[in-house]
């Protein structure tokens, strides 16, 4: 059974114009999904739907088997949900937030105290817990967001952005804290994120949206894949054979198109043998940035970011 | 009702007592009204007549048609009886705008509302525990508010009447009767407004509009247009108690996520 199964689902907000169109993917259990794409490009509404918040126009939307739109008081007990939209109470402490959340979700008085202790530590807010949240910095007001869609803990968890704001140091917790859940606990974890270089860092896969419609949807290796992606050898070098003369890039810079290790290894022994002088060479591959942009303009980008030394 | 709405109201009633913004104005309205005025009318009944303004028309009726030992027992019976209820109106109705607009429209400003509807509560049992979560605060501001009217008023009856003068069969109908129903009224009227306005300030000001025939209550009042007696209590409690059931009914299906959000 998959953690989350949705069906054509569309979501029409005014008429004539769909904020999600016919959207289809599904996302096994203890996955790091990576949703992506603009403001606007129909995020939030998924996050809102799968949580039985909204409902949908069309379509069907499944988490553990149940219909979002049948049991959304199940729903919220398997989900954890921590959003730009979903705040906590200013006017509370941190403390007494999560003992208001925890109530709400039938805890036990002895379970709040037992997790809240737990996730105030884990994520550097113990010493706060007597403040109210008004005064937490953004970063702290994230966090304990974070902790309150942690308390119950959920099958599924819904992030968005749940590292902007936060400094290196609790950026890199929340990251292992989130990948800890997944690997060991096997939770879902469904991420909305701009941030590419963070979710190629976590996702172990990934979805393109932009104005509702699923552009590409999978692992990393299976989205190159789709858009046939090159890889390219950059090598820097003098008296290079002219057969590669169509590569130069700039003064003895050439970038050539290979199809794997192999075909890099031959070509650079070819090189050599014919009396060419390499001073450096690396693979360069698509990196998630590329792919997304590819995605989202339809088209191949031209690349720049991830590099094998060779 | 389930533990959770226990939880939401205890948790409503906690913000409320740590907002100055909301307890504020609760606190000092009232005691203008029942504290403050009061004690004017009480001191001013000590001059006679020419000692308040606004009352001509209500003295010259009731120094006609009834008769008192002197002009400030006339002026303190006619403050406590025909003016001051529809004053003291004023304070169910400012609690649960004050109340409703930050339980309602406030949540959905602060964001607050979206994690609500994240916790396993139903979204009807969410309302029914706003609206009990609203009305019992604002309520029990209205009882305290009489409670303190009725000391300051037995004070004064004492000095000018040499009894304890409230209250009245018409003051309870107006406790027990007609402010639960202007509670009520009040926070409807807020959820309706939640669908449409986006902050708390908003709000508050379309709550002018619930302020307005209370404000035609009391110049009525005062210009001797109407008197308010048992009977029209009695009635005005039961048409709002009918106008609450059906407005309920429209509220409640207001009250849905999609029209939150």
């Amino acid at each position: 059974m998959h953690a989350i199964e949705v069906c054509n689902l569309k979501k029409s907000y005014t008429q004539g114009e769909n904020a999600l169109d016919s959207i289809s993917f599904h996302i096994p259990q203890g996955a790091i999904f990576g949703f992506l794409g603009p403001n606007g490009s129909g995020k939030t509404t998924t996050v809102r739907i799968l949580n039985g918040i909204l409902s949908p126009t069309q379509g069907s939307a499944l988490v553990y088997g149940q219909k979002v739109t049948a049991n959304s008081q199940e729903i919220h007990r398997l989900c954890g949900v921590m959003t730009e939209t979903a705040a906590s109470y200013e006017n509370l402490t941190g403390w007494e937030n999560l003992d208001f959340f925890g109530q709400m979700h039938g805890l036990s008085k002895t379970e709040i105290k037992n997790q809240s202790e737990q996730l105030l530590y884990s994520l550097d807010l113990y010493e706060s817990k007597d403040k109210k949240v008004k005064a937490y910095s953004t970063g702290m007001k994230k966090r304990i967001s974070l902790a309150r869609a942690l308390l119950h803990r959920p099958k599924i968890l819904f992030l968005d952005e749940p590292t902007s704001g936060l400094d290196p140091e609790s950026a890199q917790n929340v990251t292992q804290m989130v990948q800890k859940l997944a690997i060991e606990h096997g939770v879902t974890v469904f991420l909305c994120t701009h941030q590419l270089k963070y979710a190629e860092d976590i996702c172990t896969l990934y979805g393109f949206i932009h104005k509702g419609n699923m552009l590409g949807f999978g692992t990393f290796q299976q989205l190159l894949q789709e858009k046939n992606s090159t890889i390219y050898l950059e090598l820097r070098g003098d008296s290079i054979p002219p057969s590669f003369t169509p590569y130069q890039n700039a003064n003895k810079i050439y970038k050539i198109p290979i199809t794997g290790d192999t075909d890099a290894s031959q070509i650079l022994q070819g090189i050599l043998k014919q009396g060419g002088q390499v001073y450096e060479a690396k693979q360069i591959h698509w990196g998630l940035e590329d792919l997304y942009f590819a995605y989202q303009r339809g088209v191949s980008h031209e690349i720049s970011t991830k590099s094998n030394d060779l | 009702m389930k533990s959770a709405q226990k939880v939401m109201i205890y948790k409503d009633v906690k913000e409320v007592l740590g907002s100055s913004q909301l307890f504020l104005p609760m606190l000092i309205v009232p005691l203008v009204f029942v504290l403050i005025l009061p004690i004017a009318l009480l001191i001013g009944a000590q001059f006679g007549n020419s000692g308040i303004n606004g009352m001509d028309q209500l003295i010259k009726i009731f120094a006609a048609t009834t008769s008192f030992d002197n002009d400030a027992q006339l002026l303190v019976y006619i403050g406590v009886n025909y003016l001051f209820p529809s004053f003291f109106l004023l304070i169910p109705i400012m609690a649960a705008s004050i109340l409703g607009a930050s339980s309602f429209v406030g949540e959905k400003e602060r964001k607050t509302l979206e994690s609500l509807l994240y916790t396993p509560m139903s979204i009807r049992e969410l309302f029914s525990a706003k609206v009990v979560g609203t009305f019992v605060p604002a309520y029990a501001v209205t009882l305290f508010s009489f409670i303190i009217f009725g000391i300051v008023v037995n004070i004064g009856g004492w000095f000018y009447f040499g009894k304890l003068i409230f209250p009245t069969l018409k003051w309870l109908i107006i406790i027990l009767w007609l402010s639960p129903a202007v509670t009520l009224l009040g926070i409807i009227f807020m959820v309706l407004v939640s669908a449409k306005a986006a902050t708390f300030q908003e709000a508050q000001q379309m709550s002018a509009f619930i302020v307005l025939p209370i404000i035609l209550l009391v110049v009525g009042q005062s210009t001797g247009l109407f008197l308010l007696n048992e009977i029209i209590l009695l009635t005005l409690g039961a048409m709002i108690l009918i106008a609450d059931y059906f407005l309920m009914g429209i509220a409640t299906k207001k009250f849905s996520p999609e029209k939150l959000i």
